[in-house]
């Protein structure tokens, strides 16, 4: 029987060519594939993005986007076609497109010397997920976005000019469907009326002129854009401090509040104590400023 | 031209000698403290700990002999847990000090740092194996001594 994993990172980033790629397992083996993959490749309101030809090798299903098809930030829906062991099989995987990616590779394998350098030690794809951990655990703790990302949301429309969409930086409004209620046709809204949504940082839509969004459950569907771009050097310095330590093996003791050695006396950080998120002081102080702060019961 | 000591031109010629040594490539070398901030995880420090020794070398002249005693460290970093580390922190600081050690001994002018000394050698005296919360360090410390230099 076979099944799949998305070993490496399935985030890929916006404006360049992107591959994207599936590793399917037999029996718990890297499995056979042979004759040619295909791939197609929708965004996320089911538009064609891309199909052709995939590549295999040892297991990995691997397709190209090209900068033009990865334009802008989005989520991507991919469906997989192979043979393995004689049998047609259809896979399906979801991807992400982002404005920017916290660091890369390179970044990451230079960092602190090399501290994470061996590719054999710390393969492509064990890095490249710990900067989705990293990612996601700074968005977590903050409430905003790193790098643009995209989202359709459907919130209940207020009756009023103003909607909360609850995404902090909101960058670009891509579209407005409205419903009425009791039906499941969406109406987009005109380029006239799209133009006259008006984007707030703090995550406010607001129609300046030309109406309001009608009172209802469910009724307004928005695609956005949103997050911080680009990302501020110090997150990315950030990022890859927690990496460093999120990867390297440590025979510190992580409950160790301090360390004398022949090197000096040394107070250690403890994460989730006091004002340390991860026991890391160089990460916890930049997560810890008043710009990133996440506002209880707000955002 | 008279001379009080040579102890600055003989640290700054070990330095400037070490710097240019294929063996040393990537290590940050100092003739003086670099502190728990240095951006290198491997260095050879010239800690300051340095000893003068000087007599009257005859009657009637000013002239000196100087024996000078200076206190180094060879610092190496490595990230990660276990023995394997542990083993390579080790390793790599005794590679540096053998590195160390050759550049008096290859040539002339190495034992005699290009003629600032008549003759000098290396030779470690501690070591220690360090936990530190981004890796193993092994700390060696090492003392370079030079003999009987004429001062006039």
């Amino acid at each position: 029987m076979a099944r799949t994993e998305q070993l490496d990172s399935p985030r890929i980033q916006a404006g360049l060519p992107g591959s994207i790629s599936l590793t399917v397992y037999t029996d718990g083996a890297l499995a056979t594939i042979t004759g040619t993959p295909t791939c197609a490749v929708v965004d996320a309101a089911g538009n064609a993005v891309a199909s052709g030809n995939a590549s295999a090798a040892s297991g990995v299903l691997t397709f190209a986007l090209t900068a033009s098809q990865n334009a802008k930030p989005n989520v991507y829906t991919a469906t997989w076609v192979a043979t393995v062991g004689a049998v047609s099989m259809t896979f399906t995987s979801t991807h992400e497109s982002r404005g920017s990616l916290l660091f890369t590779l390179a970044e990451a394998r230079a960092w602190d010397n090399g501290a994470i350098g061996d590719a054999t030690v710390y393969p492509d794809d064990l890095v490249l997920r710990g900067r989705d951990t990293v990612t996601d655990a700074f968005e977590d703790r903050t409430n905003r976005a790193f790098g643009s990302r995209y989202v359709r949301e459907v919130y209940d429309g207020p009756g009023s000019q103003e909607l909360d969409s609850r995404r902090l930086f909101v960058t670009a409004v891509r579209s407005v469907n409205e419903r009425a209620a009791g039906t499941q046709t969406w109406t987009a809204y005109t380029a006239a009326q799209l133009l006259d949504v008006l984007a707030y940082p703090d995550g406010r839509l607001i129609r300046e002129s030309l109406g309001y969004f009608t009172r209802g459950l469910r009724n307004v569907a928005v695609e956005l854009e949103y997050g911080i771009q680009p990302i501020p050097g110090e997150l990315r310095a950030a990022g890859l401090e927690l990496l460093r330590y999120n990867l390297v093996e440590s025979d510190m003791d992580p409950r160790a509040t301090f360390l004398q050695n022949e090197l000096g006396h040394f107070n250690l950080a403890v994460a989730g104590k006091g004002d340390s998120w991860f026991g890391v002081p160089a990460v916890d102080a930049v997560l810890n400023q008043p710009r990133y702060a996440r506002l209880p019961g707000v955002h | 031209m008279a001379s009080t000591s040579r102890l600055a031109a003989v640290k700054s010629a070990l330095v400037d000698r070490w710097g240019q040594r294929a063996g040393l490539s990537g290590v940050q070398i100092a003739s003086g403290e670099l502190g728990g901030n240095a951006a290198s995880k491997e260095r050879i420090e010239l800690i300051g700990a340095d000893t003068i020794e000087q007599d009257w070398a005859g009657i009637g002249r000013l002239s000196r002999d100087e024996n000078l005693t200076l206190i180094g460290s060879i610092y190496v970093m490595r990230a990660g847990a276990g023995e394997t580390v542990i083993r390579a922190a080790r390793d790599r600081a005794f590679a540096l000090m053998a590195e160390i050690e050759l550049s008096f001994v290859e040539s002339a002018a190495g034992s005699s740092i290009g003629g600032l000394v008549k003759a000098a050698r290396a030779r470690p005296f501690e070591g220690h194996d360090i936990l530190t919360p981004r890796g193993r360090v092994y700390l060696l410390g090492f003392e370079v001594l030079t003999e009987l230099t004429r001062l006039t």
